[in-house]
């Protein structure tokens, strides 16, 4: 509602902008964005822009589509850990933002084909953290403390946290959200890009960056690294709850069709091959932690390059672009917690992509 | 090889005997040797009821979870001890095989502690099961979930048995309209599907033999020489002694493929009663649909405006069902009373008499409540033990 609201007032303010200016608001120039970087960061981003400026023709370019993004390997479990040099209640904005979209679909008839799910389960600590809330307690359902009842389930663990969080499987979402996106206009383009400047050549007024690991060499960005993540899929539909082992060196996210247990945490490593000793590391690892696993059926092993950077970047920038002016609104270094940070992230570059045109000279406002 | 009774007069008598030889042979005498053999065999001729029959009727999860009990208490006291398990009906076509297995007794007891008890009981058993890898084969495993109620109602019976029992809070309840009060809380499933195979192959291991047939009469067992009879036949209890008690409380499911719901979701309605208001249940392989409890409804055929009303209903609850594939319906004829039927009686057909220990009436809760009342209905067995003599009071 809020989204057609806003949709109505732009209409208004372009007639009346063209009234001003004396111009044929029809022929006013439209403009063009690019959104780089198809994963669930690029996606979300660009279904944001193109159902709310809808005056802007908008372009979601990459060199991978699902199923072959880095989301698409993700278990898509909503859970994070906060980036240390960003003020939290901005965090809390974008984990909050993004269940709350997550629930509204999970609620709807539109659930299954989204793949999005209530997921329930445990986060365990092998001693008592410090922090015993993490900053998005209060945006899951339920969060409590285990009881001891509870813990005696885990006996290698001192202390637990309950709550029911969501689950958005980017196999199902990312098909999901590309339909919304031409729903809305939107026009997908398969095509890897090298540098900025082309995208400039190419007329875009407006560069959406969510390149993810690419931005390492996409905009010379030396902070942002991989963090190589391995997991397996095993068949165990008995299995209803999350369990997550404190950090996230070991967890199981039971999923519409399979499990997905992990994982590993590996800074700096480029792999995309699976390694074997990993893979019975986890199982071992996940086995101690839920034993009926050791009955379960493996279905697949697979590897994500987490696109990780000491905070994510979420900012705007003016640049000079083969001779001509373009803005770039930066949106990746999401590490582990794209999906989680998915849609909260998207609505911020939608408002830095506004200003970005409310910046613009008149002609071409809007 | 030879078992000596333990505890048993007949075993006192062996152990005498085989002491005094010991004592005068120069080599300590074991079981298996021949004149160990012989005076066991001399020992038996001496007593008399050495052995037993027990034929349990009905192979339901009471049926059969009370031959476990007996068995695992009394194998080695009571040698032999004969265990026979007679039904029409075994898995999966039996009533514990239709439900959807999900461990939770009525909200409130209305003052049956026993049964709260019992269900409690069973609750703690299975869970034992969980830290092993064989919970599979059994068909346990954990679920969570919401109780929805329209109005504020006080906290249920089964609060301190379930685990991470609390109040739904207001976000939580945001998720489901209509209803302004609720719960959550951490259960087990036990599908009978998979567990009462996993009984039948526990019992055939240790040598309880399966008839499939419709017994007719309790006399038609003691006449074939059967000393104790464990009645769990359910809601046909009434073919074998009539209950005025006993009603059937028909229930119709739909079995739908909705892989994404993983949260058990029983809505309660205090005017339309229990089970007559939505409930989805995720389960291992599919998601059981329902919300239908008829009073006196004896069918066993599915219902097309049953299976409307409750899939409408189950929609309106959970709108993602909207995409589920409806696989098949199912009814089943929950075994109805006003409490749970578990005492012994001693009864009489011509010149015999004979035992019979009731195990059925447990409405819409057999599941939930079976091990408790397996472990009843096998402490009962011993006081017929011990009323008869079979073992000496001290010995149990």
């Amino acid at each position: 509602m809020l989204a057609a609201a806003v949709q109505a007032c732009s209409v208004v303010i372009h007639w009346l902008c063209a009234l001003l200016t004396r111009q044929n608001p029809l022929e006013m120039k439209r403009v063009k964005v690019v959104v780089v970087g198809a994963g669930v960061v690029g996606s979300s981003t660009a279904v944001c822009i193109a159902e709310t400026l809808t005056n802007c023709s908008v372009t979601l370019m990459g060199d991978r589509f699902t199923p072959d993004t880095t989301s698409d390997i993700a278990a898509g479990i909503l859970i994070c850990a906060p980036f240390p040099d960003i003020p939290l209640e901005r965090q809390q904005k974008w984990f909050k933002d993004t269940i709350d979209h997550l629930l509204t679909i999970a609620q709807s008839e539109e659930a299954s084909d989204a793949g999005v799910l209530l997921s329930s389960g445990w986060q365990l600590h092998k001693s008592v953290p410090v922090d015993k809330k993490p900053f998005w307690s209060e945006f899951v359902l339920g969060f409590r403390t285990m009881t001891d009842q509870e813990l005696k389930r885990f006996p290698n663990h001192k202390f637990g946290q309950a709550f029911t969080t969501v689950k958005c499987e980017c196999s199902n979402y990312l098909p999901w959200l590309e339909k919304r996106f031409r729903k809305a206009g939107g026009q997908v383009v398969k095509q890897k890009v090298n540098n900025l400047q082309e995208l400039s050549t190419q007329g875009y007024d407006v560069i959406v960056n969510c390149s993810g690991l690419g931005a390492k060499t996409l905009v010379e960005d030396s902070q942002v690294y991989p963090v190589r993540g391995q997991v397996l899929k095993v068949h165990a539909p008995w299995l209803q709850h999350f369990i997550r082992d404190g950090e996230g060196q070991s967890y199981i996210y039971p999923g519409m069709h399979s499990v997905t247990i992990g994982g590993t945490r590996q800074a700096d490593d480029w792999r995309l091959e699976p390694d074997p000793g990993d893979s019975q590391n986890i199982l071992e690892r996940c086995s101690r932690l839920e034993p009926s696993l050791r009955r379960a059926r493996v279905l697949g092993v697979s590897v994500g390059l987490r696109p990780s950077r000491k905070n994510v970047r979420l900012e705007r920038e003016l640049l000079l672009l083969g001779g001509r002016q373009v803005d770039v609104v930066h949106n990746y270094g999401h590490g582990g917690w794209g999906v989680t940070l998915s849609w909260g992230t998207a609505l911020e570059a939608l408002s830095l992509v506004r200003q970005c045109l409310y910046q613009r000279p008149p002609s071409s406002r809007l | 090889m030879l078992r000596l009774s333990r505890n048993t007069s007949r075993g006192r008598l062996q152990r005498d005997a085989i002491g005094f030889l010991s004592l005068a042979c120069s080599t300590p005498l074991q079981p298996g040797d021949a004149i160990v053999r012989q005076l066991a065999n001399q020992s038996n001729s001496e007593l008399k009821h050495s052995d037993m029959r027990v034929a349990v009727i009905g192979a339901g999860v009471s049926g059969l979870s009370t031959a476990q009990s007996i068995f695992e208490q009394y194998h080695s006291l009571i040698i032999p001890l004969t265990i026979e398990v007679y039904a029409d009906r075994f898995t999966p076509l039996t009533t514990s095989d239709g439900a959807a297995g999900f461990w939770q007794p009525y909200l409130y007891d209305k003052g049956n502690v026993q049964e709260t008890k019992w269900c409690k009981e069973t609750f703690d058993y299975l869970l034992s099961f969980l830290r092993s890898p064989d919970s599979i084969k059994m068909g346990i495993f954990l679920q969570s979930g919401y109780n929805l109620c329209s109005e504020s109602a006080p906290d249920p019976s089964f609060k301190d048995s379930v685990l991470g029992f609390r109040t739904l809070t207001e976000r939580e309840l945001e998720l489901f309209p209509g209803y302004s009060y609720g719960w959550f809380n951490t259960a087990l499933m036990v599908e009978g599907k998979t567990y009462l195979p996993w009984l039948m192959d526990w019992l055939r291991e240790r040598g309880v033999k399966f008839y499939q047939r419709k017994i007719e009469s309790f006399k038609e067992l003691v006449d074939s020489g059967v000393d104790i009879i464990i009645n769990c036949t359910g809601v046909r209890s009434g073919d074998l002694q009539f209950d005025p008690e006993l009603t059937p409380g028909r229930g119709q499911i739909l079995k739908v493929q909705a892989p994404w719901l993983k949260h058990w979701i029983i809505t309660h309605s205090f005017t339309a009663g229990t089970y007559n208001a939505p409930y989805i249940i995720p389960g291992s392989q599919s998601v059981v649909v329902g919300g239908c409890f008829q009073i006196g409804n004896w069918s066993e055929q599915n219902n097309s405006e049953d299976h409307q009303r409750i899939w409408e209903a189950a929609c309106k609850l959970e709108p993602s069902l909207k995409h589920a594939q409806i696989v098949e319906d199912w009814t089943g004829l929950r075994p109805v009373r006003s409490k749970v039927r578990l005492v012994r009686e001693s009864m009489q057909s011509g010149q015999s008499k004979f035992e019979v220990i009731h195990n059925y009436g447990h409405g819409g809760f057999g599941l939930t409540i079976h091990r408790g009342c397996a472990q009843e209905a096998a402490r009962l067995f011993g006081e017929i033990l011990e009323l008869k003599d079979w073992v000496p009071k001290s010995s149990l």
